[in-house]
């Protein structure tokens, strides 16, 4: 899987207001964003508030940014901080199966599985299988720099990951899909 | 079978059809362009030839004299507006954490020019190009970095944030406006903080006061505004040595007026009312049922924070004023008490409590024993 390399300049530009910038890094990184809070919090509208903030941080906290070698790192971080915030200030809407009726735009027929392959991630995993899977599926992240993100240990990535995609094969099977 | 390259596959389509598009609703909220902005000396050279050219042309009829004349009308009225809307300081912002940075504002609410007020404020601003930027974006720069640097944390987790305005209204519209989205952002961030805002009046001797001392108005302002608290010892050189955690730690303690708190100043430092009454009582042998007329306060003596502890006991007034830090019983003091002071010892008394207010150290000579027995 290829991993999703973004250019540390586009942040120490963004400390400069450069709007070009910011919307390359937004072109780049949204998907990821916006994938990686719905993994923690598992709905639509708490995944989009945790994005807009996620990006006016990142913005806002540019000039702060110090060159790591891995500015993805830098801003899933942010991400999973607010989310972890919105869920400690009791700010979460309830568990709604929002993902049905996100999943249900995409209407041609490859959609119709990703959208089951969706629906099976937030039914069947829990919240810390989600991250691993989502992070693993979007960024091309190794298991190590997925348990720093994470802060848990590569071993329990790992295992969690393994037992993660079993689950959702399994749940696939039984819904008949066959590939 | 589906297998797990599918799985993965899938499962990020499906999040990236899903994430909604906001670009240019953040891009609006940031005020950001894509295109550097031209300078303002391109933009009002440009203008002005634009208006000169177009004048020239109508200037052979009458008519376009008129048309003229307003052109003319409007392009000074035109400068006059944008210099004001863009150069003219409609407002000074001023952070102290313990960084003091100073930020002047157009009508735009754009940053004109920053300023480092002390050496911390030069390492936050270091590298930070803030100006033209939005004013709360700025805030928010300068906060990220304080807390990226360590000046904001656990212990010291308290922001002042001051705006002065020769528009007393838009000042304090700002004030209120910057605070909350201080508060904001702070919210987002593992430190729990306190936003201390205040407007500050536009006044010279103030302006003077913060040059003086080599602090922000901001800070000079809370201190004057300490000072009016009434009944206390500070003093503007003692108020001076404090850092703004402690001044604000003071301003929260003693209700100051002439600002609004977000959240909670960091008290944990302190020993806290309670110790610093048992240690009182203590120290006189004394406990709480057989007193009367319990105060005790946050006060500052001699750029120490302190808890003045007082109590009456069998017609004797009991003053003790205990280092809010460390517990240690630093002045203690018992006099007649005034109201049933009946007896002939009236004048000396009086003296006493002359040298004590001269004189603290003095004071305390009388009570050396006590402290003594007290470590």
């Amino acid at each position: 899987m290829a991993t999703l390399q973004l250019d540390e300049n586009l942040i120490i530009r963004m400390a400069s207001n450069d709007g070009a910038a910011f919307r390359e890094l937004y072109q780049q990184t949204s998907g990821v964003v916006y994938g990686f809070a719905m993994s923690i919090l598992r709905n639509k509208h708490d995944a989009e508030d945790v994005m807009h903030d996620a990006f006016i941080k990142i913005y806002t906290s540019a000039v702060t940014y110090k060159p790591s070698g891995n500015p993805m790192a830098w801003i899933l971080t942010i991400v999973r901080n607010l989310c972890l915030n919105k869920i400690r200030a009791g700010k979460v809407c309830e568990e709604l199966a929002e993902y049905d009726d996100l999943a249900g735009a995409l209407n041609d027929s490859n959609a119709v599985l990703d959208r089951m392959v969706l629906e099976t991630a937030m039914n069947v995993l829990d919240a810390e299988e989600r991250q691993i899977v989502v992070l693993h599926a979007m960024t091309g992240f190794r298991h190590r720099e997925i348990a720093e993100i994470l802060d848990i240990p590569t071993g329990t990535v790992l295992s969690k990951y393994n037992r993660a995609l079993k689950k959702m094969r399994n749940e696939m099977e039984a819904k008949g899909v066959e590939r | 079978m589906i297998d797990n390259n599918e799985i993965e596959k899938r499962l990020a389509s499906a999040l990236n059809a899903a994430a909604p598009d906001m670009l240019d609703d953040l891009m609006a909220e940031l005020d950001l362009n894509e295109k550097p902005e031209p300078s303002m000396r391109e933009k009002i050279s440009d203008d002005e030839q634009d208006r000169y050219k177009k004048a020239v042309v109508r200037s052979k009829t009458f008519r376009t004299l008129i048309s003229c004349a307003a052109a003319f009308i409007l392009l000074v009225g035109g400068v006059t507006v944008w210099r004001n809307m863009n150069q003219k300081v409609l407002a000074v912002v001023d952070i102290d954490v313990n960084p003091s940075i100073e930020l002047s504002i157009n009508g735009k609410e754009k940053v004109v020019d920053v300023t480092a007020v002390n050496e911390d404020g030069k390492a936050i601003l270091d590298g930070m190009d803030l100006k033209g930027s939005d004013i709360k974006t700025a805030c928010n720069a300068i906060v990220g970095s304080m807390l990226t640097k360590g000046y904001l944390n656990d212990k010291s987790n308290s922001i002042l944030l001051s705006v002065s305005s020769g528009d007393p209204s838009k000042g304090r519209a700002i004030e209120t406006e910057l605070s909350d989205g201080i508060n904001s952002y702070m919210g987002s961030s593992p430190v729990t903080s306190a936003v201390l805002g205040q407007y500050v009046e536009d006044s010279d001797d103030l302006k003077g006061f913060a040059a003086d001392n080599g602090i922000s108005t901001g800070k000079a302002q809370l201190i004057r505004s300490l000072l009016k608290t009434g009944g206390t010892k500070m003093t503007e050189d003692s108020l001076l040595s404090l850092s703004t955690q402690e001044l604000i730690v003071l301003g929260q303690e003693r209700n100051v007026d002439g600002g609004t708190m977000h959240g909670e100043a960091y008290t944990g430092e302190y020993i806290g009312y309670e110790r610093a009454l048992a240690a009182a009582l203590s120290h006189a042998g004394l406990d709480s049922s057989q007193v009367s007329g319990t105060e005790v306060e946050m006060d500052c003596e001699n750029g120490v924070i302190v808890y003045e502890v007082e109590f009456k006991y069998s017609g004797q007034d009991y003053e003790y004023e205990i280092n809010a830090s460390t517990g240690e019983i630093m002045v203690s003091d018992v006099d007649v008490d005034d109201d049933q002071d009946d007896n002939d010892s009236d004048d000396d008394t009086d003296d006493d409590r002359d040298d004590a207010d001269d004189d603290r150290d003095d004071a305390d000579d009388d009570h050396d024993d006590h402290d003594d027995d007290n470590d």
